[in-house]
C-alpha cells in the first residue's frame, strides 16, 4: 500500500491512532510502514498532527436536545432514505452541529442497516410459533381490509378494539403458560418415575429419544422466503457440526441467493461450551479473520450445547470459511472448529 | 393462494384489498421478523431484556400499521419490495422509541435514559478543551470555509471529526452519495487543504511581525 513515494492516506492516519497491541496481524506491517513514512516525510507528520489534534479537540457545540431538534421519527425517515433531497441536506448540515441528534442519527441508521435475523429475533419467533397466526386472526377478526372498514376506519374506537384483540392474544398466551406450567408439573413428575426405571434398564431407555445427530452441516432452508429471485430471503441459515470437512463428502455447503441479508448458523459443541465465547469467521485460504463475534451464552444453549450466531451476508462470496469458537480467557483457548462452503 | 412466493407488495396488496386469514397470515409471516428486529434493537438499547415487552411492542406496531383502516399502509406509495421493509422498520422503531419516550415521563429523571442524555453523557467527558484548542477550532472553522467547495464536504467534515462518524457510518447516509472509500479520500483532501491554509497563514504572520518589528522601534 505504501512506498516513499505514496503518502498516508485517512486510513494510515486512524492506524497511527490505534495502540499497537490492538492491531490485526495483517495492519501491524503497515502500521510500522505508516510510522516510517511519517518519521521521514514532513508533510505527512504534519498532516498526522492536524488529523490527531481535531481528533482531540473538536467539540461538540450543543450537547442537549433542544425544541429545535428534530424528532427521532424523522431522522428515522432520514435513514430510511424517505425524505426529500434538500430536508435530508438540511437535517444532516444538523447533525453535523448537534451531538445529541448526530447520535440518534447514528442509532437510525443502525437500526435501518439491521436484518431481520438477531438471535433473540429467532428465539422469540421460535418461543411462540402460534403468535403469528394468532395475530393474523386478529387482524382479519377486526377487518382490516378494504370492505369492513370502509365505516369502522371513521369510528375512534377502532384502535381500541384492536388494541384489547391482542390484549386477548396476552390473554390467551396467559391460559398457554398456565397449561403450561401444568404440563411442566406432569412431565417432571414422569421424569422422575423414569430416572428411578433408568437405574434398573439398559442405558439407551431415556425419556426422550436421543439427539439424532443430523448429517454432518446440512444446509437449512431459508426461514423467510424462497431463496430466488425477488422473494429473495432476507436470511439464510445453516447449522455445523465440529470438525474440518473441506473436500470431504459431509461437508457443509450454504447456498447463498442473491439479497440475502444475513447468514444464522447454528454451532454445535460436543463439550459443554463455556459462558463466554469468541466467534471468529475466517477465510480457510487466508487465513483472514473476516468477523467476529463475543458471545455470552444462555443457560439454554449451556444445556442444549448450541448456539447461533449472525454473519451478515456481504462478508461472505463463494469459497471456503472457517469458524472458531474460542475462549474468551486470555488464552483463546479453542473450543471448536468448523468449516464450511458458500455458493451461489 | 398466499405463500412465499408472492413478492412484498403483492402480499401487502393482498391484505388490503381481500377479507382473508391467509393473506393476513403471510403478512405476519413474512414481516414480524423485520418488526421484531427493531424492536429488539431498540429495547436492547435501553437495557431491557423482556421478551413479553417486545412482544407488545410488536402488537403496538400491528396497532399503529392498522390504524385508521390501514392509512399508514395505504399512504405509503413507494411498494417496492425493499422500501416496505424500510417503512416497516420506521414504523417499529418509532413505537419502540415512542414507547420509551412515553415511559420515561413517568419515570423520576435518572431512572431512565433516552437517546440524547446518553448522548450526553458521551460526550461531557470530552468536552472540556483548552483555550489554545479553542483557537485552533476557530482557526479550523474559518479555513474549513474557505477550504470547502460543497456543503457536502463541510458536512462530511464535521460529521467525521466532531460527531466521530467512521467513514462507513458516512458513506452509509442518504444523500452523501460516496463510498466509504470516497468520504475518506474527501477528509483527507480538507486535512491537506487545511494544513495548506495553516501554513499559508503562518507565513503571514511571520511576515506581518517582521514588518512591523522595524516600525516599532
Amino acid at each position: 500500500m505504501r512506498n516513499a513515494e505514496t503518502h498516508i492516506d485517512l486510513h494510515g492516519f486512524e492506524l497511527l491512532e490505534a495502540d499497537a497491541e490492538d492491531l490485526l496481524p495483517e495492519e501491524r506491517d503497515l502500521f510500522e510502514q505508516v510510522q516510517d513514512h511519517v518519521a521521514h516525510c514532513s508533510e505527512c507528520s504534519d498532516l498526522a498532527r492536524i488529523h490527531e489534534s481535531l481528533r482531540r479537540n473538536i467539540p461538540s457545540t450543543s450537547q442537549v436536545q433542544t425544541a429545535a431538534c428534530p424528532q427521532e421519527q424523522e431522522w428515522l425517515e432520514l435513514a430510511a432514505g424517505f425524505l426529500e433531497k434538500a430536508e435530508t441536506e438540511q437535517l444532516l448540515k444538523h447533525a453535523g452541529q448537534c451531538n445529541s441528534c448526530s447520535h440518534v442519527l447514528r442509532y437510525a441508521v443502525e437500526i435501518m442497516q439491521s436484518a431481520p435475523s438477531e438471535q433473540g429475533c429467532l428465539a422469540l419467533a421460535a418461543s411462540r410459533p402460534e403468535s403469528g397466526a394468532l395475530i393474523a386472526k386478529k387482524l382479519v377478526a377486526l377487518g382490516c381490509n378494504v370492505d369492513k372498514l370502509g365505516s369502522r376506519a371513521a369510528s375512534p374506537s377502532f384502535s381500541a378494539k384492536l388494541r384489547s384483540a391482542f390484549l386477548s392474544v396476552d390473554r390467551s398466551r396467559n391460559v398457554a403458560w398456565v397449561c403450561a406450567a401444568i404440563g411442566l408439573l406432569i412431565v417432571a413428575s414422569d421424569f422422575a418415575i423414569l430416572r428411578y426405571r433408568d437405574s434398573r434398564q439398559p442405558p439407551e431407555r431415556t425419556l426422550q429419544p436421543p439427539v439424532t445427530r443430523v448429517a454432518p452441516n446440512p444446509v437449512h432452508a431459508p426461514r423467510t422466503a424462497e431463496p430466488q429471485g425477488k422473494n429473495a430471503p432476507l436470511i439464510a441459515s445453516l447449522t455445523l457440526d465440529p470438525g474440518l470437512t473441506r473436500g470431504l463428502a459431509a461437508e457443509a455447503v450454504l447456498k447463498l441467493p442473491n439479497g440475502v441479508e444475513s447468514v444464522s448458523i447454528t454451532l454445535r459443541f460436543v463439550d459443554v461450551p463455556p459462558r463466554e465465547l469468541n466467534v471468529e469467521l475466517s477465510n480457510a485460504d487466508g487465513p483472514r479473520r473476516l468477523w467476529n463475534k463475543n458471545v455470552s451464552l444462555t443457560r439454554n444453549q449451556i444445556r442444549t450445547k448450541e448456539i447461533s450466531v449472525n454473519i451478515p451476508a456481504a462478508v461472505l462470496r463463494p469459497a471456503y470459511y472457517s469458524v472458531s469458537a474460542n475462549s474468551t480467557s486470555d488464552d483463546h483457548e479453542p473450543i471448536a472448529n468448523y468449516s464450511f462452503r458458500v455458493i451461489r | 393462494m398466499y405463500n412465499s412466493e408472492m413478492s412484498a407488495p403483492e402480499v401487502i396488496q393482498a391484505c388490503l384489498g381481500s377479507d382473508s386469514e391467509a393473506a393476513w397470515t403471510e403478512f405476519v409471516r413474512r414481516f414480524q421478523p423485520v418488526i421484531a428486529s427493531v424492536i429488539l434493537r431498540v429495547v436492547r438499547h435501553y437495557g431491557v431484556t423482556d421478551f413479553a415487552m417486545v412482544d407488545d411492542l410488536i402488537q403496538e406496531t400491528y396497532c399503529r400499521l392498522c390504524r385508521d383502516n390501514c392509512k399508514a399502509i395505504r399512504q405509503f406509495e413507494n411498494r417496492s419490495e425493499d422500501a416496505i421493509f424500510r417503512f416497516l422498520k420506521v414504523v417499529a422503531g418509532s413505537v419502540a422509541i415512542d414507547y420509551f419516550r412515553a415511559r420515561r415521563t413517568y419515570k423520576r429523571r435518572g431512572e431512565m435514559a433516552d437517546l440524547a442524555e446518553e448522548a450526553l453523557s458521551h460526550t461531557a467527558a470530552t468536552s472540556d478543551i483548552a483555550s489554545e484548542d479553542a483557537l485552533l477550532l476557530e482557526e479550523v472553522a474559518v479555513c474549513l470555509k474557505r477550504i470547502t467547495t460543497s456543503s457536502r464536504d463541510e458536512l462530511i467534515f464535521w460529521l467525521y471529526y466532531r460527531q466521530g462518524f467512521t467513514a462507513k457510518d458516512i458513506a452509509a447516509l442518504p444523500g452523501i452519495g460516496l463510498s466509504a472509500k470516497g468520504v475518506e479520500s474527501s477528509i483527507h483532501r480538507l486535512v491537506q487543504a487545511l494544513r495548506e491554509g495553516i501554513l499559508r497563514k503562518k507565513k503571514r504572520d511571520v511576515c506581518a511581525g517582521e514588518s512591523a518589528t522595524p516600525r516599532s522601534r
